[in-house]
């Protein structure tokens, strides 16, 4: 039987670091429903890390666990340096154009860090759907980065196909469900699609997610797809309507120059 | 279940405070973060499953760092950031005080911010939405008028219009400025209708050869862009603008702004 790449790359820890590692994990897998449950799973799935970097980050978060932290902290904190060591996606099978859902209120704020919050939502709300918003508008949006934080996350449905969000409802609760958004339960709010064009840009590439994208994601599900150069959104239950894991990617936080416009807002 | 921050109900507000200042700039994990997402809004998401005393813990750990923004040696933009949009997003407006004393602050130079982290306060206290004295806007606006202006007029527009407008001349010559008052502006007109709303825009259409270049040829896009039938403005024969550009010939905002057509 086949090792799995968990087991290989805790082949390469020390016999103390895996020692510390096999503790936690198991200390995890006894509470099946908590987050640390998952976050083992995960770990013992994934398959898109080359096997020095996995045992790095294995030997990482060793080594974080001998700190006075939470083993949900010494995992976030080993993943943070093995962001964005999934495989490179070929240029060949690189998308044209990913998306990303972001609960407008979420967006709308990290626009108002400086800026008026009333004037940007108003904007963002009127001028949805449009080929051509205001410029000022348009130059608000691309001067914000594409996402919170690194990894910037996205989507999409085929490579060359111009809709990353192709073949799911455009109402809040589909979009949530199809891209594994766990923790965007507040239908409410709808949620603001970006697209954004891959163009080659210096210094930026596009890579499977792995757990170490992920951190302390819950939601997240390593693609079982051994030879998929893309990971596969996991979406939420109960997904009534069936709807299937889209392809994904992580790139680098940058700003939004590449926005392609219109963006649209889902219906709630 | 138990929401992902439940373990801040077992915490001291101190505790709570230490977390918070750690949390926002992602020293500690934050149960729930989705990839991708903002420190602050992703605590902001965990916040209502908190029982009702951690929720008042959390706030006042807000409070408390915001108090220790007019004193903190040289704070990154980045936890400053995350901090008032944590602030606002929890519409805490308790923190509008300090804010202002903050604000003050920078004015006499007795604190250390950084241009986006005042930018950031003046925001945070229009956006929690308490009013100002007009007074209040008009001394941030003239001690640093590139972090404040734009908070300011839109503070200014909501009290006094027309006397907002006239203001506009001093804006500096800055885009990414006109943007933003283009927004403020573009909302406060949605608000209006009818003759009101016609008056404003005329109005508008008559300060913007006023105005410096950038801010002149947003407004007038602006304009252009929402359909607003207004003529193009002539800058006044003796405006430094006018002298500058030889007093002559057509009129001088056009020359700048070529998509306006002419009378």
């Amino acid at each position: 039987m086949s090792r799995t790449a968990y087991q290989s790359a805790m082949e390469r820890l020390s016999v103390d670091s895996r020692e510390t590692v096999e503790v936690v994990m198991a200390a995890w897998h006894d509470v099946p429903g908590a987050v640390g449950a998952q976050l083992a799973r995960n770990i013992e799935a994934e398959s898109g890390l080359e096997a020095t970097c996995f045992a790095e980050l294995l030997t990482q978060f060793a080594a974080e666990l001998g700190k006075p932290v939470t083993p949900e902290d010494a995992w976030k904190t080993a993943c943070e340096n093995s962001i964005l060591m999934g495989t490179v996606v070929p240029d060949t099978l690189r998308p044209r154009v990913l998306g990303r859902a972001e609960k407008l209120p979420s967006y709308v704020r990290r626009l108002a860090v400086t800026g008026h919050q009333s004037a940007i939502r108003h904007a963002i709300v009127k001028h949805s759907g449009r080929n051509d918003p205001p410029a000022a508008l348009v130059r608000t949006m691309t001067a914000a980065p594409l996402g919170g934080s690194d990894p910037v996350w996205g989507t999409f449905e085929n490579p060359s196909r111009e809709d990353p969000f192709f073949g799911i409802p455009a109402d809040t609760a589909s979009i949530r469900t199809a891209l594994g958004l766990g923790f965007a339960r507040d239908d409410a709010e709808p949620f603001v699609l970006l697209r954004w064009r891959t163009e080659p840009l210096a210094g930026v590439s596009w890579h499977r997610p792995t757990i170490a994208d992920a951190g302390t994601y819950h939601y997240f599900r390593p693609n079982p797809d051994q030879a998929s150069p893309y990971g596969k959104t996991h979406p939420l239950l109960p997904n009534p309507d069936g709807l299937d894991g889209r392809p994904e990617v992580v790139q680098r936080k940058i700003t939004g120059n590449s926005l392609v416009f219109p963006y649209h807002l889902t219906s709630t | 279940m138990p929401g992902p921050l439940a373990f801040l109900e077992d915490y001291s507000r101190e505790q709570t405070t230490e977390w918070l200042r750690r949390a926002l700039v992602g020293k500690v994990a934050i149960p729930g973060i989705a990839p991708g997402d903002t420190f602050s809004n992703a605590i902001l998401a965990g916040e209502p499953g908190l029982a009702a005393h951690t929720r008042r813990d959390l706030a006042h750990a807000a409070l408390t760092l915001v108090a220790e923004l007019k004193t903190s040696a040289r704070l990154s933009s980045d936890y400053v950031g995350e901090l008032l949009s944590f602030v606002v997003g929890l519409d805490l407006k308790e923190a509008v005080p300090a804010l202002v004393v903050t604000a003050e602050s920078c004015v006499s130079g007795n604190t250390d911010l950084s241009h986006h982290s005042r930018a950031a306060v003046a925001y945070a206290i229009l956006n929690l939405r308490v009013p100002q004295p007009p007074r209040f806007w008009r001394t941030l606006w003239q001690a640093h008028p590139r972090d404040f202006s734009a908070p300011a007029f839109a503070a200014l527009l909501d009290q006094d219009r027309m006397a907002a407008i006239n203001s506009l001349p001093e804006l500096e010559n800055d885009r990414k400025l006109a943007d933003s008052v283009v927004l403020t502006l573009d909302f406060q007109t949605d608000q209006l209708a009818g003759p009101e709303r016609e008056r404003f825009l005329a109005a508008l259409a008559g300060v913007a050869s006023r105005c410096k270049p950038r801010i002149c040829s947003g407004i007038r896009e602006w304009l252009d862009e929402s359909g607003s039938t207004v003529p193009p403005a002539v800058a006044p024969a003796d405006s430094p603008l006018a002298l500058a550009l030889g007093g002559a010939g057509p009129p001088a905002c056009a020359r700048l702004c070529p998509s306006l057509k002419a009378a």
